[in-house]
């Protein structure tokens, strides 16, 4: 009987499997973790689907996208539609970015009302995308759970730290006669919070100093 | 599959498990130096959660190494007129260095309170002349080697019924002279205070208390 390719070449072939099925995906995952190193994913969604999309001017398309913590400009354009021109704060946790383009042209109006359905889900995984940023907020802020907070003598409350791009870091506000604004910070303290690591800002208030 | 082979597996089984159990836990101690900011002291090793039965590990010495398992450990450093309070540290994958460097205990700072307490008035008055006609300057308290003061100002209220707001002052002796860092404030954060050591800016809140 002659021998088959198989059994001729037998070490190659096997050879050959074992390196298709343990050794390509090693590299592969070898390859993509250097690649994504100290990026963050970054699932980029888009309507119409075939809008123009860019990142700081770069060309790119919907899908996910690993980018360095950062902040960027998502450009989304489509003949008919109004540009969508937004800044964005990519930081460690994962991110999903919405861009729907609003319609301006008869035609793109159109387009939009045929396709209710597909505006419907994109705008359910930017309320989705929402609400994780908002649990995000306030598992770095969970101070906004306890306020605002007043009675007779104060009021605690909290304002945007403009001062942070990622709009995540809070302004706590008292607002209090003088001779009880201490009492509204030991109030703070009485919340289970650090006045120590918080940003306070007095209202209506001029520091004798 | 006769019974030697059987036991010769089994055999090799064990001693492959033991020595990647050895192996694993030699490698899990790691060599850790620590550095003494003040050379005659010298600081017990203990258990993170064993501080307080007296089972120390090692006493070391400046600059010596010891070997520890991965885990949280405190130092306690012994020396005249330090700090006693455990120095938390924990080991990781990799071997460290561990900065000794305590403070002087409460008492030590007390008694040097006593001594400084005219400069620091002096200091403040020149810093700001209306303190003493408007405010209440507690005698406040000194912090790691006598360098960080802090105190409360309590303001006059302009009707004798009403409390006074309470502020916060941080001072630091360099070069011999006590100088006011920041401004006097109603509550000390560590957004604000970003030159004062985070600890002693908390603790500086309660004072009064």
């Amino acid at each position: 009987m002659t021998p088959t390719l198989f059994t001729k070449h037998r070490i190659l072939i096997i050879g050959l499997l074992i390196l298709a099925i343990v050794v390509i995906p090693i590299f592969y995952f070898i390859y993509t973790s250097i690649e994504r190193a100290g990026k963050t994913q970054v699932t980029l969604i888009t309507l119409p689907e075939d809008a123009s999309l860019s990142i700081d001017g770069v060309p790119t398309r919907a899908g996910t996208l690993y980018l360095k913590p950062g902040s960027y400009t998502i450009k989304g354009e489509k003949n008919g539609f109004a540009t969508y021109e937004h800044k964005e704060v990519v930081e460690n946790d994962n991110k999903t970015i919405t861009v729907i383009l609003s319609a301006e042209s008869e035609e793109a109006l159109k387009w939009v009302d045929q396709n209710q359905e597909k505006y419907l889900e994109a705008e359910g995984k930017a309320g989705l995308a929402a609400n994780q940023e908002g649990e995000e907020f306030r598992k770095k802020n969970p101070i906004v759970n306890d306020l605002p907070f007043s009675n007779y003598l104060f009021a605690i409350g909290y304002k945007n730290d403009n001062s942070d791009p990622t709009g995540n870091s809070i302004i706590v506000t008292i607002d209090a006669p003088s001779g009880y604004r201490n009492a509204a910070v030991r109030q703070i303290r009485q919340l289970g919070y650090d006045p120590a690591t918080l940003k306070i800002e007095f209202s209506n208030y001029e520091s004798p100093f | 599959m006769n019974r030697r082979l059987i036991i010769t597996i089994a055999i090799i089984i064990i001693l492959v498990a033991s020595a990647a159990s050895m192996t694993m836990y030699f490698l899990s101690f790691k060599n850790v130096t620590f550095s003494f900011k003040k050379t005659d002291l010298v600081a017990a090793i203990y258990k993170s959660d064993d501080v307080n039965k007296n089972n120390k590990l090692a006493e070391v010495k400046n600059t010596e190494s010891i070997r520890l398992q991965e885990g949280n450990y405190a130092a306690i450093a012994s020396g005249d007129n330090y700090d006693r309070a455990p120095i938390y540290f924990s080991v990781n994958k990799s071997d460290m260095t561990v900065t000794i460097d305590p403070g002087y205990s409460d008492t030590y700072l007390k008694n040097m309170l006593s001594t400084e307490l005219q400069a620091i008035k002096t200091a403040l008055a020149k810093a700001y002349p209306f303190v003493a006609s408007s405010f209440d300057m507690a005698d406040g308290k000194l912090y790691k080697e006598g360098e960080w003061y802090a105190t409360t100002l309590t303001q006059h209220p302009a009707d004798p019924r009403d409390e006074g707001d309470i502020y916060y002052v941080i001072m630091l002796k360099k070069d011999d002279t006590w100088t006011v860092v920041g401004k006097p404030s109603l509550v000390l954060t560590t957004a604000e205070f970003k030159d004062v050591p985070a600890d002693i800016v908390k603790d500086a809140n309660h004072i009064g208390e």
